[in-house]
């Protein structure tokens, strides 16, 4: 009950303010993807892009408010199973972590300049120099 | 040589300096690290240099990978580690793990890879990233099947490995088979399975294969392991008073298997393994200990909550137990027998714990145990005659990584 009425505060406070849309690399040519295959790409198991271009995640710290909105609306799970998907494939050797930026503009500027780039921000203008892809 | 201590020193002291997270040093290539220290407190037994009335600190892990993909069809990882742990590990530095990963095929949904070198074991869900403090729920894991005794079997070992991994719908199947020759030349090892003798195990080949289900993102995981793995033992001529120069070199194979269970919900994660690990021994031939040539089979699980109750902090329940004959739980018939205590047969652990993370590279442990038996402590920290059946303990930690 707590819970229900503190999510309703916060979808006021917050309502149609956080929400998170994945950007790539201008290169990248895909429109959309489904869930899965968003988090096979956030989890490091898909490594390249349709032609054998490698793929490149950047990803927000997990206290960042839209890393959280990102994690539960787009791929829906919670953060913490992402950040154990990542320290189990970084500590056995058998994977790498995604590139960790610590702001939006970061994350635009990082995304904007690195070929096979896959981010997400909060909301894309019509000017950066990115593409956007839709999750279905 | 030279050159590359000092980059990877320059660099992790720059990451020391900057708080900063995982460290891309190049273009494909990654460097990671970690540290953990932790103080013990028991009331009865030794466990990491704790006696009783007094805390124990040897307790110490040091870990540092570099990793290398160098193209997205090729990964080359490998991993230094150092851990201090009681009289059980001394903080020898050891390659954890080293090998390379080459993918066959991966076409979005389906992948087929294969690694050579000394490579993790998946055994259960915990086994491959054991040593590492901040991937674990609590500062030990579940020891019924992740004992320390027997770690030198289940960390890594050189062999050759064929993985993969399907997606269907909301799920996600993935496997692995290893062909493997674990590395047994322990005294732990020897302790464990023979008491303390001077004599050595060897291996022969063995195998391990784990497969796992994920649903929706792994809201719900499930996951079976199985392994087979043989050693040989040969004695010292002192070992078994004297009787390992006349006895034969006995043979034990181990047949283990774990079925995995796990829940996650946003606060809440349910935990739930099983291990049953038969040994069949062979050939060890001591008139005065038939028990050497005495099969049995190891019974373990636990069940495990973890509560999410605030950001930064989580809360741990657990109930861990293992019974190392499963035809004597309370190990009577193995106290009859051989006159050492029935308690070093089994172990009833109830752990409650704390997490606090202060930061994302930082966490802060607590944890208390009450536990009835010693089946999994020690027996270099434990000689089993002075073994007592109930005791506490209490456990702190803070752990590092980047």
């Amino acid at each position: 009950m707590i819970r229900a009425v503190l999510f309703i505060v916060w979808w006021i406070y917050a309502g149609g303010t956080w929400a998170a849309e994945i950007i790539v690399h201008p290169g990248v040519k895909v429109k959309t993807l489904t869930v899965n295959e968003t988090r096979s790409l956030f989890g490091m198991r898909q490594l390249t892009w349709p032609g054998d271009v490698p793929v490149r995640v950047f990803v927000l710290p997990e206290q960042h408010a839209l890393h959280a909105v990102f994690c539960r609306e787009i791929l829906n799970i919670y953060p913490y199973q992402l950040r154990i998907f990542w320290n189990r494939l970084v500590y056995s050797g058998t994977g790498q972590a995604p590139t960790e930026v610590a702001t939006e503009q970061e994350m635009l500027a990082r995304v904007a300049s690195t070929p096979g780039a896959i981010g997400y921000v909060n909301k894309v203008n019509s000017n950066d120099p990115v593409n956007t892809i839709s999750v279905h | 040589m030279i050159q590359l201590i000092r980059f990877l020193f320059i660099n992790i002291a720059l990451i020391i300096t900057s708080g900063a997270g995982a460290r891309d040093l190049q273009d494909g290539v990654q460097l990671h690290g970690f540290a953990s220290q932790g103080v013990a407190s028991s009331s009865q037994n030794q466990f990491n240099g704790s006696m009783p009335g007094s805390a124990g600190v040897d307790m110490r892990e040091l870990g540092l990978n570099l990793s290398w993909q160098a193209a997205p069809d090729w990964l080359v990882s490998g991993q230094l580690v150092s851990r201090w742990a009681g009289a059980t590990d001394n903080g020898t530095v050891r390659v954890d793990y080293a090998f390379v990963d080459h993918s066959l095929t991966d076409n979005g949904q389906r992948h087929l890879g294969m690694q050579l070198g000394k490579v993790k074991n998946s055994y259960g869900f915990f086994n491959m990233t054991r040593d590492v403090a901040h991937t674990r729920a609590g500062i030990m894991l579940p020891q019924s099947i992740y004992q320390d005794q027997i770690r030198d079997f289940f960390l890594a070992a050189p062999g050759i490995s064929l993985h993969g991994s399907e997606e269907r719908g909301d799920s996600l199947l993935s496997w692995q088979v290893s062909m493997l020759h674990p590395q047994v030349n322990s005294q732990n090892l020897t302790a464990y399975i023979v008491d303390r003798q001077l004599g050595h195990f060897n291996a022969r080949t063995s195998m391990l294969a784990q497969t796992l289900w994920e649903q929706d993102g792994g809201k719900w995981r499930v996951g079976l392991s199985l392994g087979q793995f043989d050693i040989h033992f040969q004695p010292a001529p002192s070992d078994f008073f004297g009787a390992g120069s006349f006895t034969g070199a006995g043979n034990v194979t181990l047949n283990t298997g774990v079925l995995s269970v796990e829940h996650n919900r946003e606060d809440w994660s349910y935990t739930a393994e099983y291990a049953s690990t038969r040994q069949l021994r062979r050939g060890f031939n001591v008139p005065f200990a038939p028990i050497l040539d005495k099969d049995t089979t190891i019974e373990a699980y636990y069940l495990q909550t973890l509560w999410r109750f605030a950001p930064r902090w989580q809360a741990l329940a657990r109930y861990d137990a293992i019974y190392l004959d499963k035809q004597d739980r309370n190990g009577m018939t193995f106290a009859a027998v051989t006159t050492l205590p029935a308690s070093q047969r089994y172990a009833r652990d109830w752990t409650m714990g704390l997490r606090y993370e202060p930061s994302s590279i930082w966490s802060l442990f607590a944890e208390i145990h009450h536990v009835n038996g010693g089946a999994w402590l020690s027996k270099l920290d434990n000689p089993p005659a002075g073994l007592k059946s109930n005791w506490d303990m209490l456990l702190l930690q803070a752990a590092w990584h980047f």
